[in-house]
């Protein structure tokens, strides 16, 4: 692999890796860590990958793995800290919005193994036997760990209603 | 698509790093050969390697019981977060029951 | 076969010394023989005091987890997942409320949408020594058995920590 191949692909596959840790922690600086970590171990084992597609799986299957491995050593793994602004003007409505943080903090506050599985399947639309190719675990335990996750977000998002509206409500009579 | 699929979706779509994350990998990657040591992953395994064969069957030991130990921890917390999830529920369902109780005519 | 040897042993081995741990191995017998799809969790004193060694004080959840589990002698969880609903029936519990009946409280029986969950306290004076929770869901059946001292802080805890996050609900 040339320099110019590793920067080639540093830029194409910085968002995907990025994003892999961000949702699985919630933290922009213990993402960059990471992402920077899985590129580094990219360069210097010097892969040799055959395509593109192994190279995206490559990346796919190391930043997974460094994200479940800190996430077993780190302390603060529930501590969501102060968030950044989007990247471009979100123009969703405030209800959205407040869905989407709570389903990313309830995504993040997941076991180190089926936050994995979520976010593979809803972030990286990997299907399950790719899933369980990445993550070293049977097809069933990968359907389990994503049924059983969704089954209790959906359930507790379900009740879910924006503060504002809440108080909205509250003042009717 | 169910509408909460589209929502986990929208709620873990890819995020772009912070500005220049990329220049950030190439400086440290240009470093490398000089400044940084080899990766943090195989300097962990050699060193436990040599730690290993040093120590013996004590090292084996408790390494068996760290094993056992961290198992014993996730079963204990996929216990408790099952009996969480399930009171949470019937929480909830005592106080949307409240609230209705509340709300009756008379 | 092989994977029910020494799960059979284990419940021979730890045969509950107390009401307020239940026997869920035989209990539960008609549901485990319709599904191989389980999980099982079984940590007496020692296990709970080596995870308790485990758990991390940084942690909010874990931290928490250790202080329950201090009073804890025992949990003991069993999950089954059926391939689709109507595979069991509710009757396929009865011996398990069986041996709840006279000696443990019923506290709560809730039904919405598609799930049941009672929930079951063993009592010793002014002390809860043991819980049950039993949920009911159309391809999921959930019990879990929590023996020692558990106390109303406790309860609040489990119910409100633990990665779930808590969510605003209506309010007047």
């Amino acid at each position: 692999m040339t320099q110019a191949d590793f920067e080639s692909i540093l830029r194409a596959h910085q968002a995907m890796v990025y994003s892999i840790a961000y949702h699985f922690f919630r933290n922009g600086a213990v993402a960059e860590e990471i992402a920077q970590d899985v590129f580094l171990q990219l360069y210097q084992t010097r892969q040799t990958l055959a395509s593109p597609a192994h190279v995206v799986a490559w990346l796919r299957r190391t930043t997974t793995h460094r994200c479940i491995d800190a996430a077993r050593h780190r302390s603060r793994r529930k501590e969501v800290p102060l968030d950044e602004l989007p990247d471009v003007p979100d123009t969703r409505s405030e209800r959205d919005l407040l869905l989407s943080e709570t389903l990313q903090k309830m995504v993040a506050s997941l076991p180190a193994k089926p936050r994995a599985v979520v976010i593979l399947r809803y972030s990286e639309d990997m299907d399950v036997e790719d899933i369980s190719r990445v993550l070293e675990m049977p097809v069933r335990t990968v359907w389990t760990h994503l049924r059983r996750a969704v089954a209790l977000m959906r359930d507790k998002a379900s009740r879910f209603v924006p503060v504002s509206e809440a108080r909205r409500h509250a003042s009717i009579r | 698509m169910p509408p909460f699929d589209n929502d986990l979706r929208e709620a873990l779509r890819r995020r772009e790093p912070p500005p220049g994350f990329a220049e950030r990998v190439l400086a440290r990657a240009g470093n490398l050969g000089r400044h940084e040591r080899p990766a943090f992953t195989w300097r962990w395994a050699a060193a436990a390697t040599a730690v290993i064969l040093a120590g013996g069957s004590f090292l084996y030991e408790r390494h068996l019981q760290r094993v056992a130990g961290e198992r014993a921890r996730e079963q204990t917390m996929l216990a408790l977060r099952l009996t969480g999830s399930k009171l949470h529920d019937v929480r909830q369902h005592l106080f949307e029951l409240q609230r209705r109780t509340i709300e009756l005519p008379e | 076969m092989r994977k029910l040897v020494p799960v059979l042993l284990l419940s021979l081995l730890a045969t509950p010394a107390a009401a307020q741990q239940i026997n869920l191995q035989s209990t539960l017998e008609r549901l485990a023989a319709k599904t191989a799809n389980k999980t099982e969790v079984n940590l007496d004193a020692s296990m709970l005091k080596l995870a308790s060694q485990f758990l991390s004080d940084g942690d909010k959840d874990e931290a928490g987890a250790k202080k329950l589990v201090e009073s804890l002698k025992g949990v003991y969880v069993r999950v089954f997942e059926f391939d689709k609903p109507g595979a069991y029936a509710p009757g396929d519990l009865d011996p398990l409320r069986g041996q709840l009946k006279g000696r443990w409280g019923q506290i709560v029986s809730m039904h919405e949408k598609d799930e049941t969950v009672e929930v079951w306290m063993h009592q010793e004076g002014d002390n809860t020594t043991g819980m049950m929770v039993i949920s009911m869901e159309p391809q999921e059946v959930t019990v879990v058995n929590l023996v020692g001292m558990i106390r109303p802080a406790d309860l609040a805890a489990l119910s409100g920590q633990f990665g779930i996050p808590t969510i605003e609900t209506k309010k007047d």
